[in-house]
């Protein structure tokens, strides 16, 4: 028979029994077997937040940087969400779009910014906002996608403010998206605004 | 109180893109009663006066519960062997042909089953390489089964069947690799028991699944739909470290990587869609 039975081999973790500052180091030595070991390690110490946050823009190692999120999600602090909005801002697509994975999934701290990040100057990091809120398990989500389709004045910004309505509406809220839709009176918005309709009213 | 009456055509189509997303099963229009007759379990279950309170209910509370509830009444438990078999089919025409491309002859192949639950996926596993790899006495491989739950290990380590789990099996190879007792119990042969490791493990504790490394290939297969989104993510990260660069994890034919994260990347072969380790 081609089939062999041998044991697992039981395995130290990398910096097993190191304290808090040994694995800050560790988070930014050159080995990046020692740097993910860090990073899950540093979940335990929901005060490194802001660093492993900060390290995410340097991080090259997708194995590392899903460590930091992961760990940052499992804090599910304030600091935590705070530590990754800044990253909603980066040119990097793939960090950008892990970062508002991880928020997705903090609903209660990322509320904490969501209202300020809904009244960004720039008009990307308010449509990246609403694509936390668009996957976010918070009772606020329809009241900040309706508060956006009545005020904001960027065309992009509403429609996708719209289609997340399409999910979490509510038939009072159809008139504001009527209303949206005839702001901008454009094909694109119409057609997102008459699918959420009929999504809302069933 | 009343029963909802229906689930509409809109509130179908706004609940089956929802249930998509979260867990990657998706129902088409033929399986309209199936999916309303559930939802309308669930509305009276938990008192939702209709659809819409239900949904913002399941959509945007607190916990992940009520998804739970409706993730077992959408999914059949139910475990046979060769279930899904063109996984099986995928690894020994497609998965094993390019890992045995980098190992030299007798080098060991490392395959993990988890969850084993009672036993038919490792055992299948070992059937269908035995049965369907012409290469697979080149080669020692290793076959590891596991389990958070010690009970369904006792029963894969028992291997005994009744008849309706056999019944995606040809008769040769019922009557190759099981006997069958008086009470109508199918029993896999001792060699086949003797060739798989089976071990206890919490898939989402890293000091419990540090042991796990060096895998080829990986079966984990309608496990993730039963996590929470954080659970998804560490098992993903504990696959990724188990497997070597350029190892395989096969899921559910209804389970999706790229939903739970972006470490894998998706192959398609003829017989299936499984997800690889970057080689660098």
């Amino acid at each position: 028979m081609a089939f062999i039975k041998k044991p697992l081999i039981a395995v130290t973790p990398e910096n097993a029994h190191q304290g808090y500052a040994q694995l800050i180091v560790a988070l930014a030595q050159d080995d990046s077997a020692g740097r993910k070991a860090a990073a899950q390690q540093l979940a335990e110490h929901p005060q490194s937040a802001e660093l492993m946050g900060a390290r995410l823009a340097t991080e090259a190692q997708a194995s590392v940087r899903a460590a930091i999120l992961t760990s940052l999600i499992k804090m599910n602090t304030p600091s935590a969400a705070g530590s990754l909005i800044p990253h909603l801002r980066s040119e990097d697509v793939g960090l950008r779009n892990d970062v508002i994975s991880a928020l997705q999934q903090m609903p209660d701290p990322v509320a904490l910014f969501l209202p300020a990040l809904l009244r960004d100057d720039d008009h990307d990091v308010r449509i990246f906002a609403l694509n936390i809120i668009s996957m976010l398990r918070h009772a606020q989500a329809p009241l900040w996608l309706l508060e956006v389709i009545q005020t904001d004045p960027h065309i992009n910004v509403c429609t996708t403010a719209i289609d997340a309505l399409a999910e979490i509406g509510t038939p009072e809220m159809v008139p504001a998206i009527q209303a949206a839709a005839q702001r901008f009176d454009s094909s694109y918005t119409r057609f997102a605004a008459d699918l959420a309709i009929r999504r809302i009213l069933g | 109180m009343s029963l909802p009456e229906e689930i509409t055509a809109e509130s179908f189509l706004r609940f089956r893109d929802f249930f998509y997303h979260k867990t990657g099963m998706y129902f088409d229009e033929r399986k309209r009663y199936f999916v309303d007759h559930r939802l309308l379990e669930r509305l009276k279950a938990t008192g939702a006066q209709n659809f819409n309170d239900y949904f913002l209910m399941l959509r945007l509370g607190q916990s992940d519960d009520e998804l739970q509830h409706l993730i077992n009444l959408m999914t059949t438990n139910e475990t046979y062997f060769f279930r899904e078999e063109y996984q099986f089919k995928c690894l020994v025409n497609s998965l094993l042909p390019e890992i045995v491309k980098t190992k030299g002859k007798g080098e060991p192949i490392r395959i993990w089953s988890i969850p084993s639950a009672s036993g038919e996926e490792p055992y299948s596993l070992a059937i269908y390489l035995l049965e369907y790899w012409a290469q697979v006495d080149e080669y020692e491989i290793e076959l590891h089964a596991s389990d958070i739950d010690t009970n369904m290990l006792m029963q894969a380590q028992r291997g005994s069947y009744l008849k309706r789990a056999l019944q995606n099996l040809p008769p040769h190879i019922i009557e190759n690799y099981f006997t069958q007792d008086a009470n109508g119990l199918h029993h896999i042969s001792a060699d086949l028991k003797n060739s798989i490791s089976f071990t206890t493990v919490n898939i989402t504790n890293p000091a419990q699944t540090l042991p796990y490394q060096n895998f080829d290939i990986i079966f984990c297969r309608n496990l993730f739909i039963y996590f929470d989104d954080l659970s998804r993510r560490m098992a993903a990260q504990t696959f990724y470290d188990a497997l070597v660069p350029g190892g395989f994890i096969c899921l559910g034919h209804a389970e999706s990587m790229s939903r739970i994260s972006p470490l894998f990347n998706p192959r398609r072969f003829p017989d299936g869609i499984v997800y690889q380790k970057p080689v660098d």
